[in-house]
């Protein structure tokens, strides 16, 4: 019998792509007993989801950081835990200001309370009344993320009932809620949390949710939704699915991976798709940039949407519709990540030295004024003067990514536009600048940081994407915006992992229900696929 | 049954023509010497008048126009004008809607069904009913035009329009009609939807403008038989024990009545006519966090000779002078961050004297500029200094497409946000009662439970007017909405 991957004797599925989406998929299909391959471009696995030895001794949580909502299906199905997978809950989400100790919410509703009460009183009266109806909201959009996007426009009886299940269950809510939730979807951060809070000091580190990995600013409509995932991950059970994973993010994929391969499914690093081998309208493999055609019953891709249509699919093999659909289709990276490798900790003015206040996330926040200039200036093609940055140090969690008593910083920043004024490739003449823009930015709040820096890893919008594959570096692939959501992510028509070539199938972030370390895409797609005997 | 209505405006004057055709004795109070409210045309500098502080009259709704057999009142609608637009450096275009998207006519004639019907009813929380009529509609546009319209309503205006307009001055001259009164800047998520609604309230314009339609609307309402009062400022809307008994006039007088329906804002008829004791406190939860921020000013220029712009055969009767999109969203930064214009003011402009040259002195013309960013509160508040500053930014934009504009003008009128609260009593001195937005529409306007005109703990008191469904520069249909709702009451 000739090899796997073969024209005589093919794969049942090969996964372009080896994120954590790719490899979720990879291991269901497997579990499912498909001859499953997973081809990586890069020469380790995980996508966004990498921790790597960028400096040696320091290992760094490359891009993504923290775990969003991984589903808890997917750690109990793949048993997770077994495979090494280990996450730890935030501790603290600490903003810290010029003046005063800052503000720490604590996972204690009672600390968190007097916190709050330094900058009101009626904030901190009401703060806990919020989660409460968040929570509520959150319990009835949560479902939405398990399973496949509602299709308005479909008869399908089980279609129908599926749009039935979701309007009752809206009406369940009760009517001021249902509203709410309308108005969850509509407004932006800033509107909706001016109805509840009156301190900016509250206000501000509340709102970034709201714009993380969208080229929209916390005065734009729609930005209040992102503030229920917060709350949805609590549901989950906030040790089990929101936090850190030890090792960082990339052992997360380390764990998928493991488990991928327990259950046969096969996995290649350093092994680039220049193509996907399209004939007769169906996807029948793929060609690799070494030269050699694999081929497969199905093709899957957990690489961006446009990316995969445009750039391995090519635009002869789609409808004109869905060629135009695939060109309108937002990415807008709006972030950088900068990796800091640190010899101590450093200490914030407002409250100095180490202590749980740092084993959390902080937000570079002080008010919204702040992050909306910062938004200004992305908005006319530069990176912000003064950015929003969301920091963690992997390192208080997991002693073995740095040597002893030194640490490793991870920084999200936001603003930065890949379409900067100069033009995107100008952007690494431009590194320099940004990382010594997040640096200045830290040093006013921790103004030993500089001489305890060992060495730094600066990741523009534009390194994101010629290293990572994320097109414009748009860490979701895709925004996630009201338009290309549910069922219109990553268009309207093919919102349910198909896709207009036979036998191709997205398995990304671009498909619903959209980016974070959820796996849920992954999962999904996978579903589908066996459901409809694709594979 | 006796009805006080308040408020004098357009929605005012069709809500007491409505239920006095209907029977009621009706009492019309407006605080003004002058009937029409922002629609009134006035004098604003000797021998000049505009024809109403609101900006259009081709938004007069159909509803009003047929509920009320206006036709026979004298109005008359025209042709749709050519709205000629002027940018610095380039030769004036004529802005034509053949170039909009097909999806567009289609989908239209959905959109105007739902601006003239009342609100879907979303307080009983146990059925769906309410929801089914607008949802067949909706689905009735078919798979495609129903899936395009749920594309292009979360849209930016800005994505929008680029995606069918090459131009990037006509697209910025399309973008400024929905943002005025959204506190949106043409980059926000949802504006390409409040364009679409402008798109379906917009009809053929009215002869004579908003001043028109007022005429029109009080020959019906006194044919009707209704008591029309002017200088008559309500302070208070008295209560027994919940139920609505009257009201008390700024002069002391008290007036009892059955039912009010207040065309005054909703925000500032429950908390400033209603005693806060008396105002129950989930109401008073809903109305407290409508968003009613003014991001509009006007200016009102008397002048020497007509406004000519460089390129321009003769004097257009519409104009509007934009830059490309980001200039629009640059002067949309100064009204989020509160501050004087600092570069370039688009301006959306009427010259009335084109139309009716009795308006103005014989050879001399009028010119209504809206400034659709201007920023309600701004640092250190509208002084006359920053009115001055205001007024200038607006003659230099003026002068960069006509030079020599600003030796035209021979006198001048400046009304801020700020002027528009203190004049006209408008909340936040926004003219149409609180912000547009998908959140602030339809069943949420003015919020949640107060959509359908009734407040449930206060029977008597009703709601209408351009802060209610179907929202604002709808002219009368809020009234009419509102009107049929009391009588159905």
């Amino acid at each position: 019998m000739s090899p796997l991957g073969t024209r005589s004797n093919p794969y049942d599925a090969i996964v372009v792509g080896g994120g954590h989406n790719g490899l979720t998929c990879a291991a269901y299909l497997a579990r499912a007993g498909k001859k499953v391959l997973v081809l990586e471009r890069r020469h380790v696995l995980g996508g966004a989801a990498v921790s790597e030895e960028i400096i040696p001794g320091y290992t760094f949580t490359v891009c993504s950081y923290v775990v969003s909502l991984l589903r808890p299906h997917v750690i109990r199905d793949l048993d997770l835990s077994r495979h090494g997978l280990e996450i730890v809950p935030l501790e603290c989400s600490f903003t810290p200001h010029h003046e005063g100790p800052g503000l720490c919410r604590w996972p204690d509703p009672a600390r968190t309370r007097d916190e709050i009460a330094r900058f009101s009183r009626h904030d901190a009266d009401l703060y806990p009344q919020f989660g409460k109806i968040m929570g509520r909201l959150a319990r009835f959009a949560k479902p939405i993320i398990d399973e496949p996007a509602p299709d308005p426009s479909s008869f399908r009886p089980s279609d129908l009932k599926q749009l039935l299940g979701l309007g009752k269950a809206f009406r369940d809510l009760g009517d001021d809620l249902a509203a709410l939730q309308f108005k969850l979807t509509t407004m932006s951060a800033v509107d909706f949390l001016d109805e509840w809070f009156e301190s900016e000091q509250l206000k501000a580190p509340m709102a970034c949710s709201g714009i993380i990995g969208t080229m929209l600013g916390v005065h734009s409509p729609g930005t209040a939704y992102v503030l229920l995932h917060h709350y949805m991950g609590e549901i989950d059970g906030s040790s089990r699915a929101w936090g850190f994973a030890k090792g960082g993010t990339g052992a997360i994929s380390n764990a998928i991976a493991s488990a991928a391969t327990e259950l046969g499914a096969e996995l290649r690093v350093n092994s680039p798709v220049s193509s996907i081998i399209v004939e007769k309208g169906s996807a029948v493999g793929v060609a690799t940039e070494s030269g050699d055609d694999l081929y497969a019953r199905t093709v899957v891709s957990g690489c961006e949407p446009r990316l995969t249509f445009l750039g391995l699919v090519g635009e002869q093999n789609l409808p004109d519709d869905f060629v135009t659909a695939m060109k309108r289709y937002k990415l807008r990276g709006s972030s950088g990540k900068v990796n800091i490798a640190l010899d101590a900790l450093p200490s914030f003015s407002c409250r100095p030295g180490e202590g749980p206040h740092l084993r959390g996330d902080v937000a570079i926040a002080p008010d919204i004024a702040y992050l909306e200039r910062a938004y200004d200036d992305a908005k006319y093609g530069d990176f912000s003067h003064r950015p929003y940055i969301n920091l963690v140090f992997p390192t208080l969690l997991d002693r073995n990514m740095a040597p002893p008593g030194h640490h490793v910083m991870s920084c999200f920043v936001q603003y930065a536009p890949y379409a900067i004024k100069e033009g995107p490739e100008h952007w690494p003449e431009r590194r320099d600048a940004f990382g010594e823009t997040v640096i200045d930015t830290l040093e006013e709040y921790c103004p030993d940081i500089r001489k305890h820096i060992v060495g730094k890893q600066v990741l523009t919008p534009w390194d994101l994407e010629q290293e990572f594959g994320l097109t414009e570096g748009n860490i979701f692939h895709g925004e996630l915006t009201l338009d290309q959501l549910l069922f219109q992510r990553p268009t309207a028509g093919w919102a349910r992992y198909e896709t207009p070539v036979d036998r191709l199938w997205l398995c990304s972030s671009g498909v619903h229900p959209g980016g974070g370390i959820m796996s849920a895409p992954g999962y999904l797609a996978a579903q589908r696929m066996l459901e409809k005997g694709a594979v | 049954m006796s009805v006080v209505v308040i408020g004098g405006g357009p929605d005012g004057l069709a809500a007491a023509a409505v239920l006095a055709s209907a029977g009621k004795q009706v009492t019309l109070l407006a605080p003004e010497d002058t009937l029409g409210h922002t629609s009134a045309g006035l004098e604003f500098h000797p021998g000049f008048r505009h024809t109403g502080v609101f900006p259009d009259a081709d938004n007069l709704s159909t509803l009003a126009m047929s509920a009320l057999g206006l036709d026979t009142h004298g109005l008359t609608r025209v042709s749709a004008h050519d709205v000629t637009v002027c940018t610095p450096g380039r030769d004036p275009l004529t802005l034509g809607a053949p170039r909009l998207p097909a999806l567009v006519g289609r989908v239209l004639p959905f959109l105007r069904k739902q601006l003239v019907a009342p609100a879907p009813d979303l307080t009983d929380g146990a059925s769906l009913v309410p929801l089914i009529g607008p949802a067949l509609g909706f689905r009735r546009l078919g798979a495609a035009d129903m899936m395009e319209l749920l594309r292009v309503a979360p849209l930016s205006v800005d994505d929008w329009v680029a995606e069918w307009e090459d131009d990037p001055i006509v697209a910025s001259a399309h973008m400024l009609p929905p943002l005025r009164g959204a506190w949106m800047g043409p980059r926000a998520p949802t504006s390409a939807g409040l364009l679409l609604l402008d798109l379906a309230r917009r009809g053929a314009p009215v002869r004579g403008g908003p001043a028109a339609v007022v005429a029109a609307l009080e020959a019906a309402a006194t044919s009707a038989g209704a008591t029309l009062r002017t200088g008559a400022g309500v302070s208070q809307i008295t209560l027994d024990e919940g139920r609505v008994t009257g009201v008390i006039l700024e002069n002391g007088e008290t007036l009892a009545a059955t039912a009010v329906l207040s065309t005054v804002g909703p925000r500032r008829t429950l908390m400033d006519l209603v005693s806060a004791r008396e105002l129950p406190p989930r109401t008073e939860g809903r109305i407290r966090t409508v968003r009613c921020r003014g991001s509009m000013a006007k200016v009102h220029l008397a002048l020497a000779a007509p406004l000519i712009p460089t390129g321009c055969s003769a004097a257009p009767g519409r104009l509007r002078v934009v830059g490309p999109p980001t200039v629009l969203e640059r002067a949309w930064d100064d009204v989020k961050h509160g501050r004087l214009p600092q570069s370039f003011v688009p301006l959306d402009i009427a010259q009335p004297t084109v139309a009716d040259p009795t308006l103005a002195p014989k050879g001399q013309h009028v010119l209504a500029v809206t400034v659709p960013f201007a920023a309600q509160d701004i640092d250190g508040g509208w002084t006359e200094d920053a009115r001055k500053a205001l007024l200038d930014e607006v003659l230099s934009s003026l002068e960069s497409v006509a030079p020599g504009a600003r030796d035209l003008v021979v006198g001048h009128e400046v009304l801020t946000p700020s002027d528009l609260e203190r004049t006209f009593g408008l909340d936040g001195g926004h003219l149409i009662h609180g912000e547009l937005g998908l959140d602030q529409l339809g069943p949420l306007r003015p919020a949640h439970g107060l959509a359908r005109h009734r407040v449930d703990e206060l029977p008597g008191l009703w709601l209408g007017g351009m802060g209610c469904h179907p929202g604002g520069w709808t002219g009368g249909a809020g009234g009419v909405l509102a009107a049929r709702a009391l009588l159905a009451g």
